[in-house]
């Protein structure tokens, strides 16, 4: 009985280990290319570790005549923190009212907000650039952040986690004279941590990550964000695969810096934020 | 209380005044601005792009280009489809002659012929056929950029050893093939040539043999006619009956540039585009001729070409800038320093530094296969047609079915799928 328990566990382990192996491997085969040069790239048979290792890919996307790969990073780190807060705070806000305070068509409105989660961000791409368009908009980040205000994902998320805060707290603080802003900032986003940071991580890796929206919305490359600019290194007839490799190595580092810090709340935001649903 | 106030309306003050920062910048007074997307250049000639822009805005000072350049992919054609459905077109954009009639077809882009007579522009600026590959109903639809055709290459060695002549520019199907049995003839492994059986190398062989996919017209399908299936049994009488080219199984997964490379092919079609690379890899002497035809020539052509937004406010000056790009005698030198493709322009002295580049010897071969360039099949449901004929061509190159059954189901299954 005890040695058949023992068996299994072995079993299932290397199992799981062999799914683990097979999900790093494309991360190995990005770090390999990285390290290629480019004749290696596609040799046959493939030299999984290269045979002349190099970091000159890593130098030279620092050198290259269309992207300028450093401003694209900043460009990057600016949109994600901007993707990042103001959803979070235009949510919240929505969420708080949605879940705390009364008032005439809440339902059908928060109904609406859902049925938005039904149709697929590629059936409002156009009527949004359309909008963006006559608001005189494109090619600015304003035409990035402003569609992402109203995230129905987002306020549906954190609308049930404020509905789990006691209404005795807040009808304690509203008998000392608390406002309605007090409440929001003082009782309700403190409590709110752990969903707020489980968020703010979501927020954060989909705009670090984004691609097709301000593929449209962004034509002047100075403004481009790195994806963008990896993504467009390829032309007609060369291929700048050991280049993309490494720039989107360097490119996972500000994402594991912010899961890192927000890895403890993450946690219990997981765990108690309605996720789990 | 107070606090939780200020704190609020400090952030509302800050949104307000960090967004409109992001806003674009005005144009420079006095100035026209045009844009012009573009892909072609990539990262490879971006500078070589910059110099030419710099050229033209030298040279006219009151217009200035906004370059809004990507790399080449899927990238390109989802932000250019949805900008010109958006409404917000570029004034100029590149696409490649692939898209050119897609593109065409969905009236993206203006007829040009009143901008050729307004500004005086002469149309034997450009090489011979050119123009008529981007016209469509009769009236010119774009602007040549850049070229490249496909020509024949071959292995001078093997046919020396072969014992046969060299190709020549007026040679038929049957002249290659008799050339390609005695290369094949030379040893195990060795081939005589090597043609694609797929789609697009069909569209082609059938014009060579006085066939078409659609009536002139363009109102009916004829993929199955005799002189088609005759054209594909050629094709496939290669590697079946004759066995000068390699099976699929053959081949073993080998590029044919790296058997032509090992001096495994006699005969081989090529864009002149990797000629830079033969040059550095080939050990053995080697040449190019005009594709052969049989009752006519039909070569292939690769191009850019550069389009006129139908809503742009500035159609004058963009004209002037795609064919300054095209024409003007600095950039046709840029664009041949940088071994960018070939320029679009006619005057045969431009090319001779590009003639004299050897090897191979006989790049006029290059040039001349402009005149029998084919354009490939002009409909909306461009890529759904490749899709059925290549589907079944590749049944009949794997011998699950014969030529005539594979183009009989091929034009059943297109005539109920494509609307013309």
């Amino acid at each position: 009985m005890k040695a058949n328990r023992i068996v299994l566990r072995i079993v299932l382990y290397l199992f799981i280990s062999f799914l683990a192996l097979l999900s790093l491997l494309p991360f190995f085969w990005m770090v390999s290319t990285s390290l290629k040069a480019r004749e290696a790239i596609y040799a046959i048979p493939i030299q999984w570790i290269p045979k002349e290792p190099s970091l000159e890919a890593y130098r030279a996307i620092f050198h290259l005549t269309n992207i300028d790969f450093v401003r694209g990073f900043i460009n990057s780190v600016f949109v994600s923190v901007l993707l990042t807060l103001l959803p979070l705070l235009s949510s919240a806000m929505a969420a708080f009212a949605f879940a705390k305070i009364e008032f005439r068509g809440k339902r059908v409105l928060f109904s609406t907000f859902l049925l938005t989660m039904m149709i697929p961000g590629t059936i409002t791409m156009i009527p949004n650039f359309i909008t963006l368009r006559l608001l005189g908009l494109l090619n600015t980040y304003t035409a990035l952040v402003l569609p992402a205000l109203s995230s129905s994902m987002g306020i549906f998320l954190m609308r049930q986690h404020f509905i789990k805060i006691q209404d005795e707290y807040l009808e304690a603080a509203i008998m000392d004279g608390a406002s309605l802003y007090r409440l929001f900032f003082t009782i309700v986003l403190p409590l709110a941590k752990p969903v707020l940071f489980t968020m703010g991580l979501f927020n954060f890796m989909g705009a670090w990550n984004n691609f097709l929206w301000p593929l449209i919305i962004l034509t002047q490359r100075k403004k481009w964000t790195l994806q963008l600019g990896l993504a467009n290194l390829g032309s007609n007839f060369y291929n700048y695969q050991h280049y993309q490799m490494a720039g989107a190595l360097i490119s996972i580092i500000p994402i594991i810096i912010v899961y890192l810090i927000s890895q403890r709340y993450v946690e219990q935001g997981l765990s108690t934020g309605g996720l789990k649903a | 209380m107070k606090r939780t106030i200020r704190i609020g309306v400090a952030i509302l003050l800050v949104l307000t005044m960090v967004l409109p920062v992001f806003s674009a910048g005005k144009a420079e007074s006095g100035k026209t601005t045009i844009r012009y997307a573009n892909f072609s250049a990539g990262e490879s000639n971006a500078e070589t792009l910059r110099k030419m822009v710099d050229l033209f805005e030298a040279k006219n000072p009151t217009i200035k280009v906004e370059l809004e350049s990507m790399g080449y992919g899927d990238n390109y054609w989802t932000s250019l489809i949805t900008r010109i459905a958006g409404g917000d077109p570029p004034d100029a954009f590149e696409l490649n002659m692939e898209q050119f009639l897609a593109f065409t077809l969905r009236k993206s882009n203006r007829a040009l012929d009143d901008l050729f007579a307004k500004t005086g522009t002469d149309v034997n600026l450009f090489g011979e056929g050119l123009l008529d590959a981007v016209s469509f109903d009769g009236k010119i639809m774009a602007i040549p950029q850049s070229f490249s055709t496909v020509v024949l290459v071959y292995n001078k060695e093997l046919f020396d050893r072969a014992n046969t002549p060299y190709p020549r520019a007026d040679w038929t199907w049957d002249d290659a093939l008799q050339a390609a049995l005695k290369i094949s003839a030379l040893g195990k492994d060795i081939w005589g040539t090597f043609n694609p059986i797929q789609f697009w190398e069909f569209y082609k062989v059938v014009q060579q043999n006085g066939g078409g996919l659609m009536t002139p017209d363009g109102k009916e399908l004829t993929i199955n006619t005799p002189q088609n299936v005759a054209s594909l049994e050629y094709m496939l009488d290669r590697m079946w009956k004759y066995h000068v080219m390699p099976t699929v199984e053959e081949q073993a997964g080998r590029p044919e540039a790296d058997m032509f490379v090992d001096g495994k092919l006699g005969m081989w079609l090529n864009g002149v585009w990797a000629f830079t690379d033969l040059k550095d890899r080939v050990k053995f002497p080697w040449g190019i001729e005009m594709e052969p035809g049989n009752l006519t020539k039909a070569t292939h052509f690769f191009g850019n070409v550069g389009c006129i937004s139908t809503t742009t406010k500035y159609p004058e000056e963009t004209f002037k800038f795609l064919t300054f790009m095209a024409t003007d005698p600095d950039v046709v030198q840029l664009r041949l320093d940088a071994q960018w493709e070939l320029p679009t322009v006619g005057d045969p002295t431009v090319m001779q530094r590009y003639l004299a580049d050897t090897p191979p010897d006989n790049k006029e071969a290059v040039l001349n296969s402009l005149q029998y360039a084919v354009k490939p099949p002009a409909l909306l449901q461009f890529s759904e047609l490749t899709n059925i004929v290549n589907t079944k061509i590749e049944q009949a190159r794997d011998g699950q079915l014969t030529a005539k059954q594979a183009l009989d189901q091929a034009q059943a299954e297109a005539r109920e799928k494509i609307r013309l």
